[in-house]
Parts: C-alpha cells; sequence; structure tokens
C-alpha cells in the first residue's frame, strides 16, 4: 500500500515512519515540503494521501484541490491531518472532499489499522 | 439612573396632592379667594342693604303720610256732615219754636190739646232726632214722647242750662247720656223757645238719633275696618261705628287716627284704621320688593363667586403650567447635559428627517460635522427594518479610519429603536465604537487557535514517541525506564486534556460551541459511557459497572456533548474512588425525565463545596492528600455542556469529613426532559 505523508513537521513524518515499520504492507513515501509534494501527487502511484492541513503555501487544502483536481488521483482517499478540531473546520473538510479528518494528537499505534480501513472502503 | 439631586429638588417644590377632606377655612378660602374679594361682596351687601332700608322707610312715611291724609279729609266730610246735619235738625225745628213761643204754656194737657200732633209730626220728620221733649222755663217737663218724663224737672241738666242762654236759633249739645226711656246712649241737644221780644217760653230737648247717623258714619266709611267716634266737646263720644266695640282705646301703636274739629267745636270727628290695614299694600310691596331685589342680588352673588372661582381656578392652574414648564425645562436642560456627555453616540431622526439630533460623541465617531450627515450615514447602513419592530434592531456602521495602516474601517454597532406611527417613525440609534473590541477578539482567536496549533504538534510527536517506545521497545529497557516512560505518556495525556478543555471553555465563551441535538435512547448513551470509560479505570483499579435500566426512554441532546460530560463525571469518580473501588453509572426514567447518575465510593464533598465545586479553577474541596490532580474545569465544562442540552445538573454527597465514615460517597445527577418512544421504534 502506498502511502503519501506530507507535513512540515518532520518529527510527525518520523513518527508515522516508526508506527508503519513493522507493517509489511505498507510502503510510505515522507515529504516535508509541501511544493514537492505537487509533484509527487503529479508523479502518481499512490494508494492514499495522509496530509497536514497547516503548512507554508501551498497548505493542505491546496493539496486536496490538487488531488481531486485531477482525474487519476480523484477517487483516493485523502486524510487530513490537523490540529484544529472545531467542528465547523471538520465539515469544511469533508465537504471539499476530504476523506476523513484526524485530530492530533493521533495514536500511533492505531493508524496503520485506520488508514486500512479507509483504503478499503474506497476500494 | 436615579434621579439627581437637582431634580429631586424639583420634584419637591411640587404642591403634595391633596389629602383628606379640606378644612373649613381652606374650602373657604379656595371658594372666595381671601380677603379682598370678600369684602367687595360685603360691602356690596350691605350697600344693598342700606339702599333698602331707605327706600323702604321712605315707602312707609309716604304710606303712612297718604292714609293719614285721606283719613283728614274723611274726618273732615263726616264732620261736615254730623254739623250739616245738626243744622238742618236746628233749621227744621224753628216754624215749631216760632209757633209755641206765640202764647204762653199751660201745663201738659194744654200743650197736648194744642200742640200734640204737630210736636208727634215734626219728632217723625226730622230724621236727625229720635225723641222730643218740651220743658218749660224752670226746667218742668211740659210733654215729652217718652210719657214717663211729663212733669220731672230737668233743670239741672247741662244742655237745658246751655240752651236757656242761648238766642233764638241757636242749639246745645248736651254730654251723652244713658236714656232712663230706653237704657240707650244719647246725645242731648237742646234750643231755647223765645218770642220776638227774645222772652224765654221754654226748651226744646232733644237726642240725636244714633241710628241715624251710625247709618251716615257707615255709609261714609269706606272700608269696613275704618272706625269713627264722634267726640263731644266734653270729651266724651257720641256716635261711633258699630264697629266700636266699648272701651276701645283707638291708640296710636294700633291705629292711624285723624281728629278733626268740627267748626263750632261742638264735636271733633275721630277717624281711625287699624295699622295693619294701612300698611297692608306697604307691607305686599315690602315683601315683592325684598322677594325681587333678594333673588336678583342672590343671582348677581353666585355668578360673581362661580366667576371668582372660576378666575382663581385659573390663576392655579397657570401657576401649575408655569411650574412645570419649569420641570420640563430644567429636564431637558439636564437631559441635554447627558445626551451631550454620554460616553455612547447617539442620533435620533424622524422619518421625513424633519428633525434630527446627535450628540458629540455620535459626531466624533462618525467623523461628521453636523446632525444631518450623521443621521444620513447611519440611514445609508440600516438595514430594512421590519415592520413590526419587537426589540432593538443591531447593524454595524462603517467607517474609514485614516489612522490605519491597511485602510480598514472603523466598526461601529448600531442599536436601532423605531417608535412611532407609520407615518411618523422616530429612530433612536446609539453607537458604541466596537473596533478596538473585534480586533482584540480577532487578535485572541487568532492566538488561541495558533498556541492550541503550536501545542498539539510537539504534544503529538511526543504521545505517539512515548506510545510506540511503551508498546515495542518496553521488554529492551529496564523496569525503572518503562515507568519513567508510562509516567511522561500519563502527563502528556493530562496536558492534552488541560488544552481541550482550555479550548471548550473559549468556544462556550464565545458562544462557538456547536450543539447538534439529536433523538437518543438512554439506554445506548448508559452503554457508550461505560465502553468508552472502562479503561479509564483499568490502572487505578477501579471498576465501572452499569445498573440496570427499568424501562427506556427518549432525550434530545447531543451524542458527543453528552459524553463528554458522562466522561468528565466518570473519570473524576474514579479517580476518588478507594483503589478495588466501584463507580456505578445508572439511568432512571420518571417524571418526563430521564436522569443518568454516577456513583462513586470517593470522600464526599463538603456541603460548603456544593456550590463552588461547578465554579472554574474553584479553589480545592478536599486536603492536600485526597485532593486529585485536574485541570480545574471538568465540572464547570460538564455544567455548560448540560444547561446548553436543556439539562441540569445535581449532586448528593455524604463526605466523609461530615462523619460519613465508610458510607461516604458522591452521585451526580443528569436530568434531561423525556420524551417517550414511539411504539413502533419500541417492538423494533
Amino acid at each position: 500500500m502506498k502511502l503519501l505523508a506530507v507535513d512540515d513537521e518532520a518529527d510527525l513524518l518520523s513518527l508515522v515512519e516508526f508506527a508503519l515499520e513493522i507493517e509489511p504492507d505498507f510502503e510510505p513515501t515522507l515529504c516535508s515540503n509541501s511544493e514537492a509534494a505537487q509533484d509527487l501527487i503529479a508523479q502518481g502511484g499512490w494508494d492514499i494521501f495522509m496530509i497536514d492541513l497547516m503548512m507554508p503555501p501551498p497548505g493542505g487544502e491546496q493539496l486536496l484541490e490538487q488531488i481531486r483536481a485531477n482525474p487519476a488521483t480523484r477517487d483516493l482517499p485523502v486524510v487530513i491531518c490537523t490540529a484544529e478540531t472545531s467542528a465547523g473546520r471538520r465539515e469544511k473538510l469533508l465537504a471539499a472532499g476530504a476523506t476523513d479528518v484526524l485530530a492530533k494528537p493521533y495514536s500511533p499505534l492505531e493508524l496503520a489499522d485506520y488508514l486500512r480501513k479507509l483504503v478499503a472502503g474506497a476500494g | 439612573m436615579p434621579h439627581s439631586q437637582k431634580t429631586r429638588a424639583i420634584l419637591a417644590q411640587l404642591p403634595e396632592p391633596p389629602s383628606g377632606p379640606l378644612g373649613w377655612r381652606k374650602r373657604f378660602t379656595r371658594t372666595f379667594g381671601g380677603g379682598k374679594f370678600l369684602m367687595l361682596i360685603s360691602g356690596l351687601v350691605l350697600l344693598l342693604v342700606g339702599l333698602l332700608a331707605y327706600f323702604l322707610y321712605a315707602d312707609y312715611q309716604r304710606t303712612l303720610e297718604e292714609e293719614r291724609n285721606r283719613l283728614d279729609y274723611v274726618g273732615g266730610m263726616l264732620a261736615e256732615q254730623i254739623e250739616g246735619s245738626m243744622d238742618r235738625a236746628t233749621i227744621q225745628m224753628q216754624p215749631l219754636i216760632k209757633d209755641i213761643a206765640q202764647r204762653p204754656l199751660f201745663g201738659h194737657e194744654w200743650v197736648e190739646s194744642q200742640y200734640g200732633a204737630q210736636l208727634r209730626g215734626a219728632l217723625a220728620e226730622i230724621n236727625q232726632i229720635d225723641s222730643l221733649v218740651l220743658i218749660d222755663p224752670w226746667g218742668k217737663v211740659l210733654w215729652s214722647s217718652a210719657a214717663q218724663l211729663v212733669g220731672v224737672s230737668l233743670a239741672d241738666r247741662g244742655y237745658f242750662q246751655k240752651a236757656i242762654r242761648l238766642s233764638p236759633g241757636d242749639r246745645a249739645i248736651g254730654v251723652p247720656i244713658t236714656s232712663r226711656g230706653t237704657g240707650r246712649r244719647v246725645t242731648p241737644i237742646a234750643w231755647p223757645i223765645r218770642d220776638d221780644s227774645g222772652e224765654l217760653h221754654g226748651v226744646f230737648a232733644s237726642s240725636l238719633g244714633e241710628d241715624h247717623f251710625e247709618t251716615l258714619l257707615d255709609e261714609t266709611s269706606f272700608v269696613p275696618e275704618m272706625k269713627v267716634e264722634v267726640i263731644m266737646a266734653s270729651g266724651e263720644v257720641g256716635f261711633s261705628t258699630p264697629n266700636v266695640t266699648g272701651n276701645e282705646e283707638l291708640s296710636e301703636e294700633n291705629y292711624l287716627v285723624s281728629v278733626t274739629p268740627a267748626n263750632r267745636d261742638e264735636f271733633s270727628v275721630a277717624v281711625a284704621l287699624p295699622m295693619s290695614l294701612v300698611l297692608e299694600p306697604f307691607r305686599n310691596r315690602t315683601f315683592r320688593i325684598i322677594g325681587l331685589v333678594g333673588a336678583l342680588f342672590a343671582i348677581a352673588i353666585a355668578s360673581a363667586v362661580v366667576a371668582q372661582r372660576r378666575a382663581l381656578q385659573l390663576a392655579q392652574s397657570l401657576r401649575r403650567s408655569e411650574r412645570d414648564r419649569g420641570v420640563a425645562l430644567r429636564a431637558m436642560s439636564e437631559f441635554e447635559t447627558i445626551f451631550q456627555t454620554v460616553d455612547d453616540g447617539i442620533v435620533v431622526f424622524d422619518e421625513g428627517r424633519e428633525f434630527e439630533k446627535a450628540n458629540r460623541k455620535a459626531r466624533e465617531l462618525l467623523r461628521v460635522e453636523d446632525a444631518s450627515a450623521a443621521s444620513a450615514q447611519v440611514l445609508a447602513a440600516m438595514p430594512e427594518l421590519d415592520a413590526k419592530m419587537d426589540g432593538p434592531e443591531v447593524f454595524i456602521v462603517e467607517v474609514e479610519d485614516p489612522d490605519h495602516p491597511d485602510n480598514e474601517p472603523l466598526r461601529l454597532r448600531c442599536r436601532v429603536t423605531r417608535l412611532g406611527n407609520k407615518s411618523d417613525y422616530s429612530y433612536y440609534c446609539v453607537l458604541n465604537d466596537i473596533t478596538a473590541q473585534e480586533r482584540l477578539a480577532e487578535a485572541r482567536d487568532h492566538f488561541v487557535a495558533s498556541v492550541n496549533h503550536e501545542m498539539r504538534t510537539p504534544l503529538a510527536s511526543l504521545t505517539g514517541s512515548l506510545e510506540i517506545l511503551s508498546s515495542r521497545y518496553s521488554e529492551a529497557l529496564p523496569p525503572a525506564a518503562g515507568k519513567l516512560i508510562s509516567m511522561s505518556l500519563r502527563n502528556a495525556e493530562r496536558l492534552l486534556h488541560l488544552i481541550n478543555d482550555i479550548l471548550t471553555v473559549q468556544a462556550i465563551d464565545h458562544g462557538h460551541l456547536a450543539v447538534e441535538l439529536k433523538p437518543l435512547r438512554a439506554s445506548t448513551v448508559l452503554q457508550d459511557a461505560v465502553e468508552q470509560n472502562e479503561g479509564y479505570g483499568l490502572p487505578l483499579n477501579v471498576r465501572l459497572t452499569q445498573a440496570p435500566m427499568q424501562g427506556d426512554a427518549l432525550l434530545e441532546a447531543d451524542p458527543m456533548r453528552l459524553q463528554q460530560a458522562l466522561a468528565n463525571l466518570i473519570s473524576n469518580a474514579m479517580k476518588y474512588s478507594p483503589r478495588d473501588g466501584e463507580v456505578v453509572v445508572g439511568a432512571d426514567t420518571s417524571e418526563g425525565k430521564v436522569t443518568f447518575w454516577v456513583r462513586d465510593q470517593g470522600p464526599g464533598i463538603p456541603k460548603s463545596a456544593k456550590r463552588r465545586i461547578f465554579h472554574r479553577f474553584a479553589r480545592p474541596v478536599h486536603s492536600p492528600g485526597v485532593q486529585k490532580s485536574g485541570t480545574g474545569l471538568g465540572l464547570a465544562i460538564t455544567k455548560e455542556l448540560v444547561e446548553r442540552q436543556n439539562g441540569e445538573v445535581a449532586l448528593e454527597s455524604r463526605a466523609a469529613e461530615e462523619g460519613a465514615e465508610g458510607r461516604s460517597g458522591t452521585t451526580f445527577f443528569l436530568s434531561f426532559p423525556a420524551h417517550a418512544i414511539p411504539a413502533r421504534r419500541m417492538m423494533a
């Protein structure tokens, strides 16, 4: 399962890496620069995206927009991670096309199961 | 704001409302307006009474005078008639006297034979006399119409003595006497009988016929009440009208009397009319005049009093309105002062903007010079107002802010109240500059949001790392390291709780807390609560058990917020439970309510703290050894969340501190209005 995780916070990317290193079915690619992420998204070949909301532009919303605009990636699950927890923001993101919104902090121990469920649901 | 001292002073000057009945003096003064008017009225009354008295007195005198003149005239006329009557009798007697004086007289029989018939004829013929006696010069009666007098001597009688001295053709009137023959009162009259040489042959005596004179007087009287007396020279009454009785005195007091002497002083005639009769026309006139004048005057006085009263009332109301005007003016100037100095901008205008007013603050806020520009600016920003405006409408007026670097406008909150009728609305607008307030709130929200993000991000790394460390590498670490890791993890979670609680409180304070009410089954809520919170008690060795439910019901609540509230209560209960203790949760449905409860076996909450524990960051309830650590926001948030969902929070506690050893513990109750479950859903 090819995962693209985008976050400007390197520690959080490491955490994803740690969490998934014992899961043989995951092939995570970590990207801490959202501009570089745009190119990675465009290259294609992904099964699921995990994108931080608040990053220097282009932010999470812009990346989501790019994914949903491209027919190749349009139907792939996208998880938006955010520290902001208000109900309004969550609704807005779901309306913009996010498959789910994951509130920080999340438990890394449950991450693999969570992502598998989303990919299964999308498939 | 209460009345200022000035206003109170003005109010104190206002007249007290009348209380209780007025005293007569006050009422009198109120009616007549005091001294001057009363004096004027009294003066007029006195003048009128004086004039009336003078007029009546003059009328009285004139009446008496007229009547007296009339009586004098009547008296004179009567005297003349009586005198004439006597003259006629004397003349009628002359032929007989002449005849008898021709020869000497020889005794009664001779006279009878010679003159008897002639004498009787004369008596019958002369009306004025009712008897006839012939007396010889020595006083002896020779012949009499009353036979018993013959031979009697009348020489000592006054009229005889008078008559024998008289010249022929004359007469003598005697003192009235009571007749021996008839018993009647008679006035003697006597004529001397002399021959041509003057020698006395005798005297004819007679009595003036009372009947004749009475008839005469009676016929002459023109009113029945008139009394007439003929008083002889001797002073005795000769004749009188029949209505004169006995010894009646015709006193001046009761009668108007006129006495007229006859020409020859033989008698005088007294004519009297009762005073009552004399004064009757006068009295009638007086009554009529007094009645008329009195009535006229009473009307005049009454009119004057009414007019005076009206004038007084008018003056009083003028004074009152003058005073009211003073009060109004002062109130106006007071209002103007407040209006101009108040710290809110106020703009007032009417529908047609004929009246426009803006205070200093409003002009300053709107950056305009006059009231017209102020109302124009407010009106431009005002939304279409509903026809039925229940309360004030609030809208924002934006004004250019030359001081702001990004040209952001100043924002004025305008609260408008509309009064009056559709055709004549008045608008009262109160302006407040909320720019600073809004910018501050914005800055604060931004700060909280960024703090949230900035704290959560490292916290996410921290807790994630610790979780991976403890789950994957705990076996490779020494036991002490494992303990330290779990302590770190616990504290990281506590920090996360605190951040969550602060965010919830902020959302509540800003009204951003979204509460979405949905129908929920009480049993489901309870089951979820147990499932979600069981794990919390594991490290504390506290069981969470669910009490069996009697029946079920629906309630309206936000499932997430309700679970948040229950989680707060359950985690608190577990924290304060003894090791191996038990926390029991349950739900009761009765009396139209669904009540969730959470019971622990903790130390209990003393009475003094039962209200305080719901306050934010309340000071600790328990002693340092018993008090558990927490954010200090849990119960405050629980109460807010429950009340937002139309519920109530209550608690029952037996505190160990207050002597409830071994049986201590606290039960929290969350109750919500219940809705019956529709039958079909019950079956499903």
